[in-house]
């Protein structure tokens, strides 16, 4: 075949594909109506505002508008870079979200598995109540209540502490102890509500396997191991893709609220910073300019794991 | 036929509505951005004597956008950002705001001579008015208002200490770091609340609160705040000797249980409940009556700074300024979104016309929380009708607008307080008095500064100030040594310390 009839036939073979498309997507039209809501929304909300971007790389004067105000190129990415809080802005951000994330996946997980085998209906729904229930806290609220509890004067925490002889801590105006404090206290606020999903996927595991593995003299361990895990594996790679991809974004408003000068080494975050000198100064190229910077690092974050995650366990988003 | 009628009705309806449109058409209408005050316990602002008196007397409609107390800054940063402007600010406005912005905003300059007669005869009363409110393109764009100096603001948070407890455990009132620190510990072992507990601390102040932070108790080395002025020279104090010196005491407090160190930590609200708990010996605020029940706010006396025993040749000084301008340069301004920015001025000039307007646009309508006598002198009023629910300071706020109005309060024409009639109003006046004296002599100037500067200002400030507030925390806690120390001297340029010394020597010396 010469090339230029095997190109004829590439051209035929692609324009046939685009007609089954077509033709399916017609045949479908209802399906895509249900997508156009969630297409329209993203559309909206987050690929229409990203033209603003470009206020990053300006020197935006609102009186001039986006395209009217003055081009400065990286100037305020270099600004940032030679900040002398650079390093521990990153660092405090990568290190709060790893360990978000290193002590916030696994848990919603173990909590998901011990549910499954607890034998009375009556003692499964109470527990699940009671482990939700924190999730339902305004977050101004939980940090009131972290105040007052770890208060070093009358908080019973300390009262405890120092009732069984130990010295008095104060928890939240120490540095070392701010991470614990925040992962710990959003673990406990959200691991049962995250554990819901987890139960689902794992109510599709089919009984047989399990009274197969029971006559074979499996033990609850190694059910869990073989059968229960192997079920929820794709919720939890898709899931832990998820939490990777806002690794960067550490919730700006718990942070924030838990802020002090005496914790302040350990807790100012990008999001943070950004939100003080963009909304409160004024300084929106420069605020953008670190935002951008922060979710190119958060994008790439996400690519990387992706691929990770396909060729370890074959799931990805893509 | 059922069409006829639809038909006939839609018709009446245009009809009926014509007019009103018309009208509508007639009224010139503004919209005025303006902070909608917490302890207002009113319906919206239009509604307030002042506000109905002003649409009577000038026919010129004024729609109120009120914004809830505390998101000020950012709605108006969002509007002045977007362009979605209302015709004019009213008392929301920064230095920073305006001037990053200006472009945004009409120049008033050629508009006061024909538009604003009584604003010019104030300002040429006082030319010092002229001075503070031209930026520095030469153009006038926003107007004073407020009280111009009252006495009670020319100081701020002042250090108060319970008098009652000194006298029941035989001390006086302390005039050196070293009695303090002597008061402090009679006061923790005393028990001098008397509950049998050892629960008192004694020195309580809170970074939330901006009248307890903690700089106010660095006067006794000389500052109350990262730099003092000397002979026209402009001091960065972070480095200073004597605020190491500084640091220490109150770390010395701090881990003998002196000194409360939960006031870097806790809420506004915290703080207050801690003072109620009656556990603590001094504090900084506005007045004790504002902190306490009334019998326990009387124990408290006002404290002019104590001497440094460590500097006996430093003279201690106390926040604040005499003769102060208390006004708000940045009070009104009109937008270019308004199309008719004469009219405004004129409403606003109307508004600053004669004492009575503006002491209903401060306190609304005479008889209630002020009167004014034959001389044209105002008089503070203080109804027994006030409540908890319902106190004099909700009736301010209630009734008029306090310091947000549309109008310069002139100091002849400020209310007086009768020390007979009210004696508990005069008090904080008696507790600015005893602190006066410790004024620091030079502060810095009032006058704009153009655009780059302030976002230069902004940037580095917003990086030092970060890195000190922290490594006071840190020491007062933890406490400092040699090496901290150092760290501390060669890491502070880093932050910009010396190009924040340098903006603001240029600024004392009018390069910009």
């Amino acid at each position: 075949m010469t090339s230029e009839a095997w190109q004829i036939q590439r051209k035929d073979q692609r324009a046939r594909k685009r007609r089954l498309v077509l033709k399916q997507m017609k045949s479908n039209y209802f399906l895509y109506l249900f997508l156009l809501p969630a297409v329209v929304y993203l559309a909206i909300f987050a690929y229409a505002p990203m033209y603003g971007i470009q206020i990053a790389f300006k020197n935006f004067k609102p009186s001039k508008g986006i395209t009217g105000s003055a081009w400065v190129g990286l100037k305020y990415f270099e600004t940032f870079f030679n900040s002398p809080r650079f390093w521990t802005l990153l660092s405090n951000t990568l290190l709060i979200s790893l360990y978000t994330l290193l002590a916030g996946f696994p848990m919603p997980i173990v909590l998901a598995l011990m549910l499954n085998y607890i034998k009375s209906p009556k003692l499964k729904k109470f527990t699940q109540t009671v482990t939700y229930a924190p999730h339902f806290i305004s977050l101004v609220v939980m940090v009131g209540m972290l105040n007052v509890f770890l208060s070093p004067r009358s908080g019973f925490v300390n009262t405890l502490i120092t009732s069984l002889g130990g010295q008095s801590v104060f928890f939240m105006g120490s540095p070392d102890w701010f991470r614990h404090l925040y992962v710990w206290s959003g673990v406990w606020q959200s691991a049962g509500w995250g554990s819901i999903i987890y139960l689902a996927a794992l109510s599709g595991v089919a009984p047989e396997l399990h009274e197969a593995a029971i006559i074979d003299g499996a033990n609850k361990f190694q059910r869990i191991l073989s059968i229960d895990l192997p079920t929820i594996m794709p919720t939890m790679v898709i899931l832990l893709i998820m939490n990777f991809g806002s690794v960067m974004n550490v919730g700006y408003e718990k942070v924030f609220l838990m802020q002090n000068n005496l914790n302040l080494t350990t807790s100012e975050v990008i999001s943070t910073y950004t939100y003080k000198l963009g909304l409160q100064n004024a300084e929106y190229s420069y605020s953008t300019a670190i935002g951008l910077f922060n979710n190119v690092i958060n994008f790439s974050l996400l690519l990387i794991v992706n691929r990770a995650a396909r060729k370890l366990s074959g799931s990805s988003l893509w | 036929m059922k069409k006829l009628v639809a038909l006939l009705t839609a018709l009446t309806l245009l009809i009926g509505l014509t007019p009103i449109v018309a009208m509508a058409e007639e009224v010139p209408t503004f919209t005025i951005a303006i902070v909608r005050h917490t302890l207002d316990k009113g319906e919206d602002i239009g509604t307030k004597y002042a506000a109905q008196k002003a649409f009577e007397k000038t026919g010129v409609k004024i729609e109120w956008l009120e914004l809830e107390s505390g998101t000020e800054t950012e709605r108006a940063n969002v509007m002045l950002a977007s362009g979605d402007l209302p015709d004019a600010f009213l008392g929301v406005l920064s230095e920073d705001m305006l001037v990053k912005n200006l472009d945004s905003f009409v120049s008033l300059s050629d508009l006061i001579d024909e538009n604003a007669p009584n604003i010019k005869a104030q300002y040429d009363q006082y030319p010092k008015l002229w001075e503070m409110l031209t930026m520095t393109d030469g153009s006038i764009y926003s107007l004073a208002v407020g009280d111009y100096s009252n006495p009670d603001n020319q100081a701020n948070g002042i250090q108060f200490i319970n008098k009652a407890w000194l006298d029941k455990l035989g001390l006086a009132i302390p005039t050196t770091t070293e009695e303090l620190y002597n008061v402090l510990v009679a006061v923790r072992d005393g028990d001098p609340n008397g509950n049998g507990l050892a629960d008192e601390l004694p020195l309580i102040f809170c970074e939330n609160n901006w009248a307890a932070h903690f700089t106010n108790f660095m006067g006794s080395w000389g500052f109350v705040d990262y730099y003092k002025i000397e002979n026209g020279q402009f001091i960065f104090t972070p480095t200073l000797p004597e605020f190491r010196s500084c640091l220490e005491f109150y770390h010395k407090l701090a881990s003998e249980g002196l000194l409360d160190v939960e006031g870097f930590t806790q809420t506004n609200q915290q703080y207050y409940a801690k003072l109620k708990e009656n556990i603590g010996v001094s504090y900084c605020g506005w007045t004790p009556a504002s902190n306490f029940d009334p019998e326990i706010a009387a124990e408290y006396v006002a404290m002019a700074p104590v001497q440094a025993s460590d500097y006996p040749e430093i003279k201690p000084v106390v926040s604040g300024e005499n003769e102060r301008f208390t006004g708000n340069r940045f009070g009104f301004a009109i937008t270019t979104s308004c199309k008719d920015p004469a009219k405004l001025l004129q409403w606003f000039d109307a508004q600053n016309a004669d004492t009575a307007t503006k002491m209903e646009w401060k306190y609304g309508e005479a008889g209630l929380l002020w009167e004014m006598d034959e001389n044209g002198q105002a008089w503070a009023l203080y109804p027994d009708t006030v409540t908890t629910d319902f106190t004099r300071e909700n009736m301010k706020y209630t009734y008029g607008l306090v310091n947000r109005n549309p109008c310069l309060i002139m100091p002849n024409e400020l209310e007086q307080n009768d020390p007979v009639k009210a004696p508990e109003a005069v008090v904080r006046l008696g507790f600015v008095n005893t602190v006066k004296d410790s004024f620091a002599a030079e502060v810095l100037p009032i006058r704009s500064v153009p655009e780059d500067k302030t976002s230069e200002r902004a940037l580095v400030y917003a990086d030092l100030k970060a890195y000190l507030d922290s490594f006071v925390a840190d020491c007062v806690v933890n406490g400092v040594d040699d090496a901290k120390w150092q760290t501390h001297l060669s890491n502070v340029d880093g932050y910009g310390a010396a190009q924040w010394t340098q903006w603001y020597q240029d600024f004392l010396d009018g390069k910009f």
